[in-house]
Formats: structure tokens, C-alpha cells, sequence
């Protein structure tokens, strides 16, 4: 395994990760987004544009029966019916509700300019006379002026109102949300390849471990058929003086110590219970018998017949 | 503990109720008239309806309301009269109450709104007469900031400005 690599595929993990991450956050902004533009669709202020063109239209018909029959009944009721007009537009200018129909482009100076010609609106209407037929046009010819902006306003908010449905806002919200997912797939993807190459890889690691220690298995075993198969016995020690391995031949010449004889088992122990057991002939004490004789036994090149 | 209040609330305007449905006369506005009052009501002053000028409503037991609308910036203070008191002066009996505005625009304000909320017939914002230019000259508010559960459209409908008469059902 080269270092490298694996250190760029634990970038490439903790870069899917924070991707992922990220993806998930943007997602949920986005729904939280929606939630509000929805909510907010609730109000968008077009009833209060709406009533300020109902307002109009109904001044214009006060004027038309104030001319038609002129009477103080009639005035007065015109004269009200400009009041609640013109309370109509500070609405649409100030506050909460007229927010929305005050953010369209163009809307804030259209209300101001609607807003600007009211004192001369009410010139033209109190000085409205009776006999005089051009003080009726003057004043439907102001009012007129207020239809267009009035249209364009209503038709702008409605057409604003409509914003949470609309299907651009859709379409755009449905493509972020798309793109959100897509890279939480992706992202997802590559994690998941990232982390299975890894697993890959220490199955791999685990294989050749295994196949080698079945190898040194196979040496071990051609080396106890091969030392089983030489007619002589053969006993090797390790630097200890601990049995390594020893043949059956070593075993069945020593009769007396053959249940001892196992790897692990200190050279000198086999030494000494070989002598309390009788397998030698000695005058020497038992003690110091064996210190000679196991003493002659640590260097591998000495062989001897002797255990 | 809320509840009972609002209950000895209810019971003591049924007890003005039942005295003022007798004895008060409501007096005869002298200027222009601002508010009227129809429907089952014991006390008249203008053929069946109840009518009230601005001094006329003044004279009534005052209540305010301070509180931030979707028409106005900031918060507004309102005074007028709470609509218990109102309905108590005419002697009204019956349930919900019809708003109807100078442009016909009308809204119900069921009974229970007059006690659970102080809610006011008001005749000043800021200290000040309301024209008809400026919403006026009586507006239906409802202490919104007060209560979490009255930011609604459904309040905001309730809310009727340039009002001119009250129908009582």
C-alpha cells in the first residue's frame, strides 16, 4: 500500500463528507425558504391596491351624479368618497401591508406621484360648479389621470401575488432543490466508494497475511517431515537452551525422558531428569554431571550423541 | 383564574346592562354624528338607532390600546371605548356585532371578542381626532402585540376602519 495514496483518499472522504454536509444545509435553507415565500403569499397587499382602485372608480361615479344632479347630497357624498380615496394610497405607502406592493419596481414613485396630486384632485373637486361645464372636465381629467397608475399598480401586485405559485419561482426553487439532492448523491457515491476501496483494501492486507502464514506453515511442515525422515536422532535448541524441535528418533533412543521431550522444555531439565531416572552410568553427583553435560550443548556445532 | 375574570367581566356588564336598559337615556349628539347604532337595543336617541357624536362617545367609560398594526409604522396609541361598555350604554342584547364601514365594507366581531380582549372603539390615534383621509373617524382595534393569537388575517379583516355603523345580532 502506497502512503500517498491513501492520504489522498482521506482527503477525498473528508471532502465528500463536508460536501455532503454542505449539500444537507442548503437543502434545508432551501425548504425553509419555501416555507416562508409560501407563507408569505398570504399577504401580498394586493386587496389594499385593489380597494384604492374600487375607491377611484367610485369617486368617479359621485362626480358623474354630483353633475348629473347637484345637489348638497350629492356633494357631500363626493366630497366623502375623495376622503376615503385618499385615505386609500397612505396605506399602500406606508406600513406592513403595503410592503409587498411598495417592493415592485417602479410602484414607490408611482404612489408618491398618486399621493402628490390629491391636494389638487380636491381643488378640482370642491371647485366643481354647478354651470360651469370645464370645472367638470378639469376635474375629469385629474381623476382620469389616476386610472392608468392605478391598473398598472393592481396589475402589477396581482400578478405578484401569485409569486409563491408562479412557475419560474417553481421551476428555480425545483432546480436548487434538484441540484441540492444531486450533489447529496454525489457526494454520498463517492463516500461510500472511498470507504469500500479502504474495506478492499484490508481484505487484501488479511488475505496475504493469511496466505503467508499458510506458507510458513508448509516450511514448518517440510522441515519436521524432513528431520523425522534422517535415521539419527536430532534435537535442535534455541539460545535459551529451550527444545525448538526434536525427532521421534531423539525420542525412542531416550525412552526414559520421551514424554518431556516437547518445544519449550529447558535443555537442562531433560538433563537432569535423564539422570535422576537412570539413564546414565556415572560416579559424579547428579549436580555436577549435568552442568558438564548440558554445558557442551549450547554451541549448535558441537554434535554429540549425547542429549 | 383568567377565565373567571372574564366571566365576572361578562356578569357585571349584564348587571349595567339590566340597570342601564332602564334608567340611562343616551343623550342627543349635538355635532356631527360618528357612530351608529342599530339592532337590539333598549336605548334610542335617533328614531331606533343609537347615535353618537365624538363628545358623546368621550363621555363613555375610556379604554386605550397601544399597539403596532400592519397599516401603521411603529406602535399606535388608540383611545376610544371598549366595545362592552358601548353596547352597555345602548342597552344592546344579542350576540355578535356587525362593523360596517363608510364604504360598506363590513365585518362580524363575534361577543366573545368584546370579553376575552380589550378591544377599542377608537376615536384618537396618537392623541389626535382621525379624519376620514386618515382612517378615521372611528377605527376597530384590536390589541394585537398584547396577544400572539390575534396576529392573524382573520383579526386584520376584524380591524374595520372609517367605521359608521354597528348592527347588533
Amino acid at each position: 500500500m502506497i502512503p500517498g495514496l491513501r492520504a489522498r483518499e482521506r482527503y477525498l472522504a473528508a471532502a465528500a463528507f463536508a460536501a455532503l454536509l454542505i449539500a444537507c444545509a442548503f437543502l434545508l435553507f432551501r425548504l425553509y425558504d419555501e416555507r416562508q415565500e409560501v407563507l408569505a403569499d398570504f399577504r401580498r397587499g394586493t386587496w389594499i391596491a385593489v380597494q384604492a382602485q374600487n375607491e377611484h372608480l367610485r369617486l368617479a361615479e359621485a362626480l358623474a351624479r354630483y353633475e348629473a344632479e347637484p345637489s348638497a347630497e350629492n356633494r357631500r357624498e363626493m366630497l366623502q368618497r375623495l376622503d376615503i380615496f385618499w385615505s386609500r394610497l397612505p396605506i399602500i405607502a406606508e406600513g406592513r401591508e403595503g410592503e409587498s406592493v411598495r417592493r415592485l419596481p417602479g410602484m414607490p414613485e408611482l404612489i408618491a406621484q398618486m399621493i402628490g396630486r390629491l391636494p389638487a384632485l380636491e381643488t378640482v373637486l370642491t371647485g366643481v360648479e354647478q354651470n360651469d361645464a370645464g370645472s367638470f372636465i378639469a376635474a375629469r381629467t385629474l381623476l382620469e389621470s389616476y386610472r392608468a397608475p392605478l391598473n398598472t399598480m393592481v396589475i402589477e401586485a396581482l400578478h405578484n401575488e401569485g409569486y409563491a405559485q408562479s412557475r419560474d419561482r417553481i421551476e428555480q426553487q425545483y432546480t436548487w432543490l434538484m441540484v441540492a439532492l444531486v450533489a447529496m448523491l454525489g457526494s454520498g457515491a463517492v463516500l461510500v466508494l472511498v470507504l469500500r476501496r479502504e474495506a478492499q483494501s484490508a481484505q487484501a492486507n488479511y488475505e496475504k497475511a493469511r496466505l503467508a502464514e499458510a506458507e510458513a506453515s508448509d516450511v514448518k511442515e517440510r522441515l519436521i517431515d524432513a528431520i523425522e525422515s534422517i535415521s539419527e536422532g536430532f534435537i535442535l535448541l534455541d539460545d535459551a537452551g529451550r527444545v525448538l524441535i526434536a525427532n521421534n528418533r531423539y525420542r525412542e533412543l531416550y525412552p526414559t525422558i520421551a514424554d518431556l521431550v516437547e518445544p519449550g522444555v529447558a535443555f537442562s531439565d531433560l538433563v537432569w531428569a535423564s539422570a535422576a531416572l537412570g539413564q546414565y552410568e556415572t560416579e559424579l553427583p547428579v549436580e555436577r554431571w549435568s552442568m558438564t553435560a548440558s554445558s557442551g550443548w549450547r554451541i549448535p556445532a558441537a554434535p554429540s550423541n549425547r542429549p | 383564574m383568567r377565565r373567571l375574570v372574564h366571566t365576572c367581566i361578562a356578569l357585571a356588564g349584564l348587571l349595567f346592562l339590566a340597570g342601564s336598559a332602564q334608567a340611562e337615556a343616551l343623550p342627543v349628539p349635538a355635532g356631527d354624528v360618528v357612530l351608529r347604532i342599530a339592532g337590539n337595543i333598549a336605548n334610542q336617541n335617533d328614531g331606533a338607532d343609537a347615535a353618537f357624536d365624538l363628545d358623546g362617545l368621550a363621555a363613555l367609560p375610556h379604554a386605550q390600546v397601544v399597539t403596532s398594526t400592519p397599516w401603521t409604522e411603529g406602535r399606535t396609541v388608540l383611545d376610544g371605548v371598549l366595545p362592552r361598555d358601548l353596547l352597555a350604554a345602548v342597552g344592546a342584547t344579542g350576540g355578535s356585532l356587525r362593523a360596517i364601514a363608510i364604504n360598506d365594507h363590513a365585518a362580524d366581531i363575534p361577543a366573545e371578542d368584546a370579553t376575552a380582549y380589550d378591544v377599542a372603539v377608537a376615536y384618537h390615534k396618537n392623541g389626535e381626532q382621525m379624519s376620514v383621509r386618515d382612517r378615521g373617524p372611528i377605527w376597530i382595534v384590536y390589541p394585537m402585540d398584547d396577544h400572539a393569537e390575534l396576529k392573524t388575517p382573520e383579526t386584520e379583516a376584524k380591524m374595520v376602519w372609517q367605521l359608521r355603523d354597528i348592527a347588533v345580532q
